[in-house]
């Protein structure tokens, strides 16, 4: 089976785009990235990114309504599609797959 | 709730500039929430730069890229949109045939005169400055002050130039030439060749200045002293063929020279205008004349230094006077340098034979030909804001359809520039065949040489100067029409249009009433200077020049002449003078002593050797005393004085019978005669001391009976060859060296009376487009009016009273303006015509009749079309 390719920042914006589940677009992306990883990230970079995972299939995206405090400029809501949620859950296979093949002496080692 | 923070609005329209439509929506939506949230946590400012940073960030193809749509609105410079451009504007070129070669003749018409103006102010303004070391290199000038006016030089003694190369290191190379006192005469197997152009110079003259060697090489050219240099004219007279010509022989007197190279001919912007060039070793026939010119007090060559780069040219000037002040034990006289580039327009020195410019002359006649550039644009302007209203469907439907403004304004700009390049077209075959005409009148050799680099900037210089004046106006106006107004109907163009082009008709013709003003005025004054009597006669009388080394020999040779001259019949009388009387430039200061003068003061006089018949033959006046006689052995040392010198002397009554000290002779003053112009009449008649010295007569003027021209010439020739069977025969008749005085304003009056007659032209051309546009628009009204009962002459009138009105403002302008420029112009003669008043009535009615013809053919038309066809179309 082909597995899905997902760059490091990629993985990051998806799986944000899934934990705001219908709430995902650029300002959200952007803020939650920020405040769960603690890195600055360009505006215009995630953007990019979600152009790309829209691009690749793995999202989806729709206009929403009409909003006041934007001087009525809607947001585009980006949502995973079935591809998106198993590249996710493909990539997460992968790492427990690495994990569970870590010695225990290394495993100790990083405090578990 | 206070208002949100707005992100830089510059910022946002460059997001909407830049970021395709069906994407801008979100992502702005986004920016700006991100910007309200940054402007809480970082502050207004540090959001604006992110806001900045962010947005830059979107320059990226998915953002910009746009959707390809079904109704795609081009760029308007793209080769599809040109197209169509080029196609509608042929359309309507084709369509308004009449408009379209008005404003083609015009704009050819107005092109051709420009360009031909363009190329000779280039020419004139680029004098010498082709030389690759031309910034390096200047002249010596001598200035030599005693008392009252500086004399100053462009010639300085042979041993200067050998000093400057030994003694001051600054001074990379130096070059120097001579003009031979006469034309030379050389000897190319049997004919001789008398030229006028030939020059002897220095073997570094080709390291200094640029030639293009054709045969023969620049290093070489010179190594021997019996070389001589050609230009191709001049090999191709002498030899028949340029390439041919090196290794030839030819004789110059006794001296046998090898042709060594043959060059490109002269540049018409090089001051160098000689075709023989010989080394100046060869002018020297005998050690005599090589000493005489080593000698300090001769100053014969043109000295030119090329200095090392970054020298003060001030600090050479000094070392050169002191050499002066070393060797010449002179402290009257100082060196300064003048570099090659301002020759050309230097005209304060003495003795400078170099061809001079004058930049009042360039920048008047490049006033000229952007005046009538400007004329010729102002008939598009005029003719194609007065159709605007025929384009108006066009860019009303342009609009809807959605083209914008500046799309619109390309397309009438590239329309403008189509018919501006077919002008052009038209122009170069104009100026192709004027060019002979040009080149003959400014003796320049101009040619229309499509790889001449400046020529191309130049036309192309032309080109985008007319389509700014031209097009620039009516595209704005056309663009500027609102679809909604133009699609109801009615009058799309507001009233100050109207008067805007009211304005320029009146500019127009303003312009050309100056013109016509001016060329009146020139002639007036021409026509005064050729008629106003000098103050003597000089009728059918000739002159010849003998030559140098003859007279060097003493008086024997001319009375010899004079005797045989004498006895031909058909001549009424001869004598001889130390300079033509039409031109008299031999002056002299300083050996004038006088009893009641006073130390201090040492006047400049002009100085006349003449001889007893001298009087009679001129037929000149006394108002005291008497000529110089023949049996009064004593008159040699006596002087006539003119009125002026007597005035300027100070010279108390009476003034005949005083003694008088001149040219270390002392003598007394016998007679005063009327003051004559012995010089052009630019200038105010000068103090003249004439006085009988037949040793220094050079000039033979011969008197001849009205009729006898002919027989007496062809006689005069034959003693001449029997004298000088060397010496070509060259006369000239004092009629004509008169006239020669005043060729450069001769030669404006003439250019200014082309220039005036091009530009009335052109302006005719603008009003009966106009006069027809408005006879085509008012058919209806003309139509109406006859058929209530006006006549044609009321028809007439009304349609040519609009007009009429605009040349008469135009009159009242340009009189003022016409009077002081004028005024000025006359101002440079010492002796002038008064204002002629009959000459702006002349030149007012001139403009108004020209008007009136010219719209008289449209209106009459109109007024005569039976009404029944321009009404019955309703």
């Amino acid at each position: 089976m082909k597995r899905a390719f997902l760059g490091e920042f990629e993985e990051i914006v998806l799986l944000t785009v899934a934990v705001l589940d219908e709430a995902a677009y650029g300002v959200t992306v952007t803020q939650e990235i920020e405040q769960k990883t603690g890195r600055a990230v360009g505006f215009s970079t995630v953007h990019t990114t979600l152009q790309r995972l829209e691009e690749k299939g793995y999202l989806a995206s729709q206009m929403g309504g009409a909003t006041a405090e934007r001087g009525g400029r809607r947001k585009r809501f980006f949502t995973l599609t079935a591809t998106g949620r198993k590249a996710l859950v493909d990539v997460q296979q992968v790492r427990t797959q690495l994990w569970e093949a870590l010695p225990p002496q290394t495993l100790q080692l990083m405090g578990y | 709730m206070t208002p949100l923070p707005k992100p830089p609005r510059l910022a946002d329209r460059l997001l909407e500039w830049l970021v395709a439509p069906h994407r801008l929506e979100a992502i702005q939506g986004d920016l700006h929430e991100e910007f309200a949230y940054q402007v809480g946590r970082v502050g207004l400012r540090r959001a604006q730069w992110r806001y900045w940073r962010d947005l830059l960030g979107f320059a990226r193809p998915w953002a910009v890229k746009r959707l390809p749509t079904d109704y795609s609105s081009p760029f308007f410079l793209h080769p599809d949109m040109l197209s169509n451009y080029l196609k509608i504007a042929w359309r309507n070129l084709v369509r308004q045939k009449l408009y379209s070669l008005i404003n083609l003749c015009g704009l050819a018409l107005g092109l051709a005169a420009s360009v031909l103006i363009l190329l000779w102010v280039q020419n004139e303004l680029s004098f010498d400055s082709y030389h690759r070391k031309a910034n390096t290199t200047y002249r010596v000038t001598n200035t030599l002050k005693v008392s009252g006016e500086p004399w100053i030089w462009s010639s300085s003694p042979l041993v200067l130039g050998d000093l400057a190369q030994r003694q001051i290191p600054d001074v990379e190379r130096i070059t120097r030439f001579k003009k031979p006192w006469q034309p030379i005469n050389f000897r190319v197997h049997d004919d001789i060749f008398s030229e006028e152009n030939s020059a002897f110079i220095d073997s570094t003259w080709f390291a200094c200045f640029d030639y293009e060697f054709l045969a023969g090489s620049a290093t070489h050219a010179l190594d021997e002293p019996g070389s001589v240099i050609l230009t191709e004219n001049k090999a191709r007279t002498w030899f028949g063929d340029p390439q041919t010509a090196v290794g030839k022989t030819v004789l110059m007197d006794t001296t046998l020279l090898t042709v060594q190279a043959v060059v490109r001919n002269n540049r018409p912007n090089s001051s160098f205008r000689y075709d023989v060039l010989v080394p100046i070793a060869a002018s020297f026939k005998s050690a005599a004349d090589r000493k005489n010119d080593l000698d300090w007090n001769n100053f014969n060559y043109q000295l030119f230094l090329q200095l090392k780069p970054g020298t003060s040219t001030a600090k050479i000037g000094q070392q050169l006077t002191q050499f002066y002040r070393a060797y010449k034990k002179d402290s009257t006289l100082t060196a300064s340098l003048l570099p090659l580039k301002f020759i050309h327009f230097e005209t304060s020195f003495q003795n400078d034979e170099l061809p001079k410019g004058s930049r009042n002359t360039v920048w008047m006649l490049g006033l000229v030909g952007l005046v009538i550039l400007i004329i010729a644009s102002i008939n598009y302007v005029n003719l194609s804001t007065a159709l605007a209203s025929q384009r108006a469907k066009e860019v009303g439907v342009k609009k809807i359809i959605g083209a914008g403004r500046g799309a619109l304004f390309g397309q009438f700009l590239i329309e403008s520039t189509l018919l501006t390049v077919l002008a052009l077209g038209v122009a170069l075959l104009l100026i192709w065949l004027s060019l002979p005409l040009f080149n003959d009148f400014t003796e320049n050799q101009f040619s229309l040489d499509l790889g001449n680099g400046t020529l191309w900037l130049l036309l192309l210089g032309s080109v985008v100067a007319t389509v700014v004046l031209s097009g620039v106006y009516p595209a704005a106006l056309l663009s500027s029409l609102l679809p909604v107004k133009v699609l109801k109907g009615g009058n799309v163009l507001s009233l100050s249009n109207a008067k805007f082009r009211q304005g320029l008709v009146v500019t127009q013709f303003a312009a050309s009433i100056i013109l016509i003003i001016s060329t009146m005025i020139i002639f007036q004054q021409l026509r005064f200077v050729q008629s106003k009597d000098p103050g003597y006669q000089r009728d059918h009388v000739f002159c010849l020049q003998l030559p140098f080394s003859k007279m060097m020999s003493g008086t024997r040779a001319i009375d010899v002449m004079k005797r045989q001259l004498r006895e031909l019949s058909g001549v009424a009388a001869v004598t001889s003078a130390n300079q033509p009387i039409v031109n008299n430039m031999s002056s002299h200061s300083g050996s004038l002593k006088w009893a009641a003068k006073p130390d201090d003061f040492t006047p400049a006089v002009s100085q006349f050797s003449v001889e007893p018949e001298f009087r009679s033959v001129f037929d000149l006046k006394l108002t005291a005393g008497r000529w110089f006689r023949r049996d009064m052995r004593l008159d040699t040392a006596n002087v006539i004085l003119n009125e002026a010198a007597v005035k300027s002397l100070g010279l108390k009554a009476p003034v005949v019978g005083q003694w008088f000290e001149f040219q270390s002779r002392r003598g007394q003053i016998i007679g005063v005669t009327q003051d004559f112009n012995f010089k052009s009449l630019h200038e105010k008649i000068d103090p003249m001391v004439l006085f009988d010295a037949p040793g220094w007569h050079a000039y033979i003027f011969t008197k001849v009976n009205p009729g006898a021209t002919e027989r007496v010439l062809a006689d005069a020739e034959r003693i001449w060859k029997a004298s000088y069977p060397d010496k070509p025969f060259k006369y000239t008749f004092l009629d004509d060296s008169f006239a020669q005085l005043y060729k450069t304003e001769q030669k404006a009056g003439q250019l200014f009376n082309v220039f005036a007659g091009i530009a009335v032209l052109i302006s005719c051309l603008g009003l009966f487009g106009l006069a027809t546009f408005s006879a085509e628009r008012r058919h209806r009204e003309i139509g109406v009016r006859k058929v209530l009962g006006a006549s044609v002459q009321n028809i007439v009138a009304l349609l040519s009273k609009d007009f009429l009105k605009l040349v008469l403002v135009a009159i009242v302008i340009a009189s003022p303006l016409a009077w002081y420029a004028m005024n000025r112009w006359l101002q440079t003669f010492a002796y002038h015509v008064a204002m002629p008043w009959w000459v702006f009535v002349l030149a007012g009615l001139l403009a108004v009749v020209t008007a009136l013809l010219t719209i008289s053919f449209q209106s009459i038309r109109a007024a005569l079309t039976n009404p029944v066809k321009s009404l019955r179309s309703e």
